[in-house]
């Protein structure tokens, strides 16, 4: 319970920097849409001349109605993607590395505990943690939206759907940074290692997009296996990417305990 | 009396070509202030950690309390303090927190004691760790490790970073609590401060014990330091004499060590003309330099 605390409050200000970012990136992302709501069906005709790589490098597919508000929020999703599986692996990576990094293994493990106590605290915090900011997502988007959504019908529901697919998307991401926290050496290295995942799972993503008969690739990246649209608008949550999430992550922790219990630790 | 702790051939090779410690073997007893001494990289803090179980040996063991210290590392380690040769701590807490923070992993803290070691090492409790000193830290350091009342201090070179007025409030501090009953493993490369302390030491070389002795023993029947001046400051031929070791001449000045019968060496001087004579015992360090010279 200690280290669990521990680890919630050394992270709680760059928790706060993070929600921070995504409630501006919410806020910045729905004025623009009120400039498109107002220009109105010459927005579609403009996004549907760009070339195709720049809308797939955005997010957006060349038959959406960027003026309908679900539409538009629905193209956010790749951006809380990218921000949140940063923030995930990374808060992987530290929560595990960082007794090396700060050189404080010499008082955390030579208490009273077996390693893999401190780990299942550490473990639980990061989950807390990433939950937490699940959350100010799901929150400021549903009371950020809705000043905007003349439609009548509510967006809350369908923005608690998309969050919840970030979520397990966050926890797969938490899941290679504390793997990679554990397997690495250095905390530099293992940071790398999570960019690198981040980076080439995003590359594939948009190489999919662009060659439609690339489909059966997307369980190589996360970042499509879940149609914002559809499951905001169908409530169509692709069962088994959430299987295979939980099972990654559920892997890459086992694999965590099983690493960092046999590990030296350097001082 | 029973052994606190047992190295069993104890190896630790970083990896194949960087060697940590080479079949380390030594008892610590129960009640004893035992020194591991040797220099810098001679694989004292490999020793140390690897009992700590934070590293994992390459070959052998070692038990604390007769159990394996890598199997019950989390039941031993209830018992004992350790103090790390460099003390790293979460720089955004104060220094009471880390404190509460420390002995939380110990079941209740014992504000009494606390305080009193505070008030004995003249800390700061109020202060941010980040902005304490080398020294400060250290205190921090020797305050966490003994606040839980350990069965078996583990002290990684204790001294560096205090003042000398410090150090002594130090080692009367271990020396109390070595009394009340703790078994003390202190490491060091500085002799003075465990000839002060230690009641035994192993010596350390290149991850090799090349020697474990009463610290009373080992000055006593190893060395005399031995200082003459000559009165008609001619040099006298004194190396010849069989048990003379670092013989040094300078002008009519002449020191050495000496190993042997005090008979023989008094009779042998007693036959020049001497202007001074000094017979002492030699510090930790010569014989040290000794011991490492000799091979």
């Amino acid at each position: 319970m200690n280290i669990y605390l521990r680890e919630i409050k050394a992270n709680f200000k760059s928790l706060l920097v993070w929600s921070a970012t995504m409630v501006f990136l919410v806020l910045a992302g729905m004025m623009k849409y009120s400039a498109f709501q107002k220009t109105g069906e010459a927005v579609n005709a403009m996004f549907n001349q760009m070339p195709a790589g720049i809308l797939a490098v955005m997010g957006i597919s060349a038959d959406q109605d960027l003026t309908s508000v679900g539409v538009f929020y629905s193209i956010f999703f790749l951006y809380f993607l990218l921000l949140m599986t940063v923030h995930s692996s990374m808060l992987g990576v530290t929560v595990i590395a960082k007794e090396e990094r700060d050189k404080t293994a010499d008082f955390l493990l030579v208490k009273p505990i077996r390693r893999s106590c401190a780990i299942t605290a550490k473990i639980l915090a990061a989950i807390t943690l990433v939950i937490a900011y699940n959350l100010v997502t799901f929150i400021s988007s549903a009371m950020i939206v809705k000043p905007f959504n003349d439609t009548g019908t509510s967006l809350t529901g369908p923005i608690f759907y998309l969050t919840s697919c970030l979520l397990v998307i966050q926890i797969l991401f938490l899941g290679l940074g504390l793997l990679f926290g554990a397997l690495a050496r250095t905390s530099e290295k293992a940071s790398g290692m999570a960019t690198a995942v981040i980076l080439g799972t995003f590359i594939l993503k948009i190489l999919i997009d662009l060659k439609a008969d690339l489909d059966y690739l997307d369980f190589l990246t996360p970042f499509r296996y879940f149609k914002a649209i559809d499951v905001m608008y169908k409530q169509e949550i692709s069962i088994p990417y959430v299987i295979l999430s939980v099972v990654l992550a559920g892997t890459a922790m086992a694999g965590t305990y099983w690493l960092y219990q046999k590990r030296d630790l350097h001082s | 009396m029973k052994n606190v702790i047992e190295f069993k051939h104890l190896t630790k090779y970083y990896n194949k070509k960087s060697r940590g410690i080479i079949d380390v073997s030594f008892d610590v007893r129960e009640g004893e202030i035992f020194g591991f001494i040797g220099p810098n990289g001679a694989g004292k803090s490999t020793t140390i950690r690897t009992l700590l179980s934070l590293i994992y040996p390459t070959s052998g063991s070692a038990t604390i309390f007769g159990k394996d210290c890598i199997l019950y590392g989390h039941e031993i380690r209830r018992e004992i303090g350790y103090l790390p040769s460099e003390v790293f701590y979460y720089d955004n807490m104060k220094v009471l927190d880390l404190l509460k923070y420390s002995a939380s992993f110990y079941g209740k803290l014992d504000m009494k004691r606390l305080k009193e070691l505070a008030d004995i090492m003249e800390l700061d409790l109020t202060r941010k760790i980040d902005d304490l000193s080398y020294g400060n830290k250290k205190k921090v350091g020797i305050v966490q490790g003994l606040l839980h009342n350990p069965k078996l201090i583990i002290l990684d070179e204790p001294t560096s970073g205090l003042d000398p007025l410090m150090q002594q409030k130090f080692f009367d501090l271990i020396k109390a609590e070595n009394a009340k009953g703790a078994t003390v493993l202190m490491s060091s490369h500085i002799l003075t401060e465990v000839q002060k302390l230690c009641s035994r030491v192993a010596i350390i070389k290149e991850g090799q014990i090349i020697k474990i002795e009463d610290i009373q023993t080992m000055r006593e029947t190893a060395y005399k330091k031995i200082r003459l001046t000559f009165a008609d400051g001619q040099p006298f031929k004194l190396a010849e004499l069989p048990g003379i070791s670092s013989y040094e001449q300078n002008g009519s000045d002449s020191t050495f060590l000496y190993k042997g019968s005090v008979n023989a060496l008094v009779q042998t001087i007693s036959g020049i003309d001497l202007a001074n004579v000094t017979i002492e015992e030699p510090d930790l360090e010569e014989i040290f330099l000794h011991y490492y010279k000799a091979d």
